[in-house]
């Protein structure tokens, strides 16, 4: 009987180890972003989103009205566990209806939030509530599901990953961006959501470059990231320095067999995509979109090609007309990610790219951001440089050294 | 030594006077028109003619003396008389009366077409003065186009840009070219036009450097004051008022001599044949029997029924047109401030607004030329109204003689 009670006893402690070691997972790091607050009630994870005008930075010099939840945009990332529970109440604070559509979600129809089709309307001011058992795990979002043209395109949508139920892999830095474009008409603060084509933004977790936290790991991470589009375009992301391979889509995990490396992963719209890579390449490696216009901001999309024209002569003749006139784009563009330095522009309008780098302008905007590898990581790596070893940097060879 | 320099300053400041810009201003050009227009000489001459058949009019008529020699055998009857037309002496306050107004109102046709000269010499320097800024401004229009057209051509030698739209750039740059012609000649014929309109030979060429309209508008008088001045000033409406006076008088004149006839007095002196002389007074007049000048008289009547509509009807125009000239003076002057306070400025912000767009590569160099054009085509339109404005004035200033505002560039 005693016996039986400390074996009951052990049983019980080893549960609840196990249940508690079922729940360690390693938080997700979503850079410029925010992970939602829950509460257990009554055994079921409780969540509250709340949907609203918000005013957004996309980076230090642009702000711009933008629809969000709980005060950004993409919204707080919901984390939860297989098998878990929960309960999402949604509370409307715009001025229209809306509903949340919880995506690639394995869920009652009931609980799909596709406004009118599954469920009435959330009115303004109204609070649902959504509740289902989460029965599978991997990355998948949460975004409006009324008047979607409109609210998903000034930002209403989220990260909503479900972690396994049990670990079987180690990962040491788990991170979550989305991937987006928008249209702000330069000298304006509120994106325009009628657009479908000639975006002038695109962002990695609704930031353009610098204004993109850097991601920052030490050396030999296991690194996941986590990328997920619910805009109009897809977009190629490219990882320097690395082969990683993608190893789950919202559909599910991707079996190892069926895993190639890759240096690029394209999102499509509706899309998420995980891809794992061990950081074993110290530096600062850019991550970034690989169309070419993507890690640029805002330039105009019709303007006269002027590479190659010489305007010698001519620029004074301009000058008469408008005094400030500047010759650009003779030898190509570079020199405007200096010049947009020293030169205004529309009111609320970033540069079309340049950022102080360790070795000069970085001639970027837009989806580009840094993973920065570190052997150390502290509360400086986010903003310092990497140091490179000696004799590792490409550098100028004398004449003598070309010609041999 | 003293002379010789002080020689020297004279021909210095004769030197650099014969080199200065010479400025040809209105009050030359009125001063040149009043001695010189082809039209006023005409007035002149017609004026100085009338008088003098005024004066021959007047002239009084000679007595007349009637002699005849009868010869009877060697004798002769005689018969001679003296006479005097009296009826001049009777009607010559009446006829001096419609003389003085006849006179009166051709002086007044005289004044009235100085005040159209001034008018029509007014109107043809404010049409150069307008001509000369819508050229500069039309220079610069097209110096950006050939610019333009400049970089284009650059561009299609770089490759950028296919012939096509090297061509199509280029019919920009030569609409642009004609604009230019075009405002050149306007300005010639705005000079020939002037230099017509002054009387000048058209070998005689001068520098017409008139200096710029002027930005400061005077205050436009109410339609009553404007209906008084029409009332009191216009010498053509005078020159009316004092041909009535004429033919009023002349038809007195008139009424006389239908009354008394052919009056006239004399002296007869006949000697018989056997020598008997007598002498006596003698008057002779016309019965108005058959002939009491009613037709005359009526004529008379017809005459100043006419002159009198003719009056009603040159008042009743004027009064129009000087609500037409207000009615554009306004709708000038409005469009004046409106263009200098608002247009103008809204494309100096829009220049400085697509200047900022280029410095970000938001907009190409060609809009930003472009949005230059667009400001000098709001500055041509500033000129327009200026130029309209001040021919209103001039047309305003002819329908009442003359405005006694101040702000008239003179
Ligand atoms: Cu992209």
């Amino acid at each position: 009987m005693k016996h039986l009670a400390l074996v009951t006893l052990l049983g019980f402690f080893l549960y609840t180890s196990l249940s508690v070691q079922a729940q360690h997972y390693t938080p997700v790091t979503v850079p410029n972003g925010h992970t939602l607050e829950w509460r257990w009630v009554k055994g079921v994870k409780e969540f509250h989103l709340t949907v609203e005008e918000i005013e957004h930075e996309f980076a230090p010099g642009m702000k711009a009205k933008c629809w969000g939840y709980n005060g950004s945009t993409p919204g707080p990332v919901i984390e939860a566990i297989e098998g878990d529970r929960i309960r999402i109440l949604v509370t409307n604070k715009l001025k229209e209806p809306t509903a949340v559509h919880w995506h690639g979600i394995l869920l009652p129809n009931g609980m799909d939030g596709v406004e009118g089709l599954t469920q009435k309307a959330i009115q303004p001011g109204e609070t649902f509530s959504y509740e289902f058992t989460l029965k599978q795990h991997g990355t998948f979002m949460y975004h409006s599901h009324g008047d979607d043209m409109v609210q998903i395109g000034l930002g209403a949508k989220g990260f909503f990953i479900v972690h396994p139920k049990v670990q079987t892999k180690k990962i040491d830095k788990d991170f979550a961006i989305f991937v987006d474009e928008w249209y702000v008409t330069p000298g304006t603060f509120r994106p325009d959501p009628n657009k479908m084509t000639d975006f002038n933004i695109f962002t990695f977790n609704s930031k353009v470059f610098p204004g993109t936290d850097p991601l920052v790991v030490k050396t030999g991470d296991k690194v996941r990231i986590r990328f997920a589009d619910a805009g109009q375009e897809s977009h190629p992301i490219h990882l320097h320095g690395y082969n990683f391979k993608i190893v789950a889509t919202d559909g599910g995990d991707i079996p190892v067999s069926a895993q190639w490396p890759e240096t690029t992963v394209v999102i499509f719209p509706g899309q998420t995509r995980d891809i794992e890579f061990i950081a074993n390449a110290p530096g600062d490696w850019p991550l970034h979109c690989h169309r070419r216009h993507h890690p640029m901001n805002a330039m105009g999309h019709d303007n006269p090609n002027m590479i190659g024209v010489s305007q010698e002569g001519l620029d004074e003749k301009i000058q008469k007309l408008a005094p400030d006139y500047m010759a650009m784009g003779e030898n190509g563009m570079a020199d405007m990610a200096e010049m947009s330095q020293h030169m205004t522009g529309p009111d609320n309008t970033l540069p079309m790219m340049g950022a102080d780098g360790p070795f000069g302008q970085i001639g970027m905007g837009g989806m580009f951001t840094l993973l920065k590898v570190r052997d150390s990581v502290d509360a400086s790596s986010k903003t310092s440089w990497y140091h490179h070893p000696k004799g590792t940097v490409a550098s100028p060879v004398s004449d003598h050294e070309s010609s041999l | 030594m003293h002379y010789s320099r002080l020689l020297l300053v004279i021909v210095f400041i004769i030197a650099t006077s014969l080199h200065a810009t010479p400025i040809f201003d209105l009050k030359t050009a009125l001063d040149i028109g009043l001695s010189k227009a082809p039209s006023l000489q005409v007035q002149a001459q017609d004026l100085y003619s009338k008088k003098a058949n005024y004066r021959l009019s007047l002239s009084q008529e000679n007595p007349s003396v009637q002699a005849s020699f009868l010869p009877q055998g060697s004798r002769s009857k005689i018969d001679l008389s003296f006479d005097q037309n009296l009826m001049r002496w009777i009607t010559s306050p009446l006829e001096n009366e419609a003389i003085d107004s006849q006179l009166e109102s051709d002086s007044l046709l005289y004044k009235n077409a100085v005040a159209q000269l001034k008018v029509e010499v007014k109107k043809a320097f404010y049409a150069i003065q307008a001509a000369q800024a819508l050229l500069v401004i039309q220079n610069d229009y097209t110096q950006a186009a050939q610019t333009t057209f400049e970089l284009t051509k650059r561009q299609f030698e770089a490759g950028n840009i296919n012939e096509l739209q090297l061509k199509t750039n280029e019919v920009a740059c030569q609409e642009a070219l004609t604009m230019t012609h075009e405002k050149e000649l306007s300005l010639q014929i705005a000079e020939w036009h002037l230099q017509e309109t002054m009387g000048l030979a058209p070998t005689h060429t001068i520098n017409l450097v008139t200096g710029t309209l002027s930005e400061t508008l005077p205050q436009i008088p109410s339609f009553d004051e404007l209906d008084r001045l029409i009332e009191t000033q216009r010498p053509d409406l005078a020159a009316l008022y004092a041909q009535i006076r004429a033919e009023k008088a002349h038809s007195l004149t008139q009424e006389w001599q239908n009354k008394l006839g052919n009056l006239k007095a004399g002296i007869q002196f006949e000697q018989e044949v056997d020598g008997t002389q007598s002498l006596g007074p003698k008057i002779e007049f016309s019965l108005p029997f058959l002939n009491q000048g009613q037709a005359a008289f009526e004529a008379h009547g017809a005459v100043i029924a006419y002159l009198n509509s003719l009056l009603i009807t040159q008042k009743h125009h004027a009064q129009y047109a000087i609500r037409k000239c207000v009615s554009q003076l306004q709708y000038e002057s409005i469009e004046i401030i409106r263009t200098k306070t608002h247009l103008i400025p809204l494309h100096q912000r829009i220049n400085e607004l697509t200047q900022k767009q280029y410095n970000y590569m938001l907009m190409g160099v060609f809009s930003l030329i472009q949005a230059k054009q667009e400001e000098l085509k709001a500055q041509e339109t500033y000129v327009q109204h200026l130029a309209s404005f001040w021919n209103a004035w001039a047309e305003l200033e002819g329908q009442v003689g003359s405005i006694p505002t101040k702000g008239t560039p003179q």
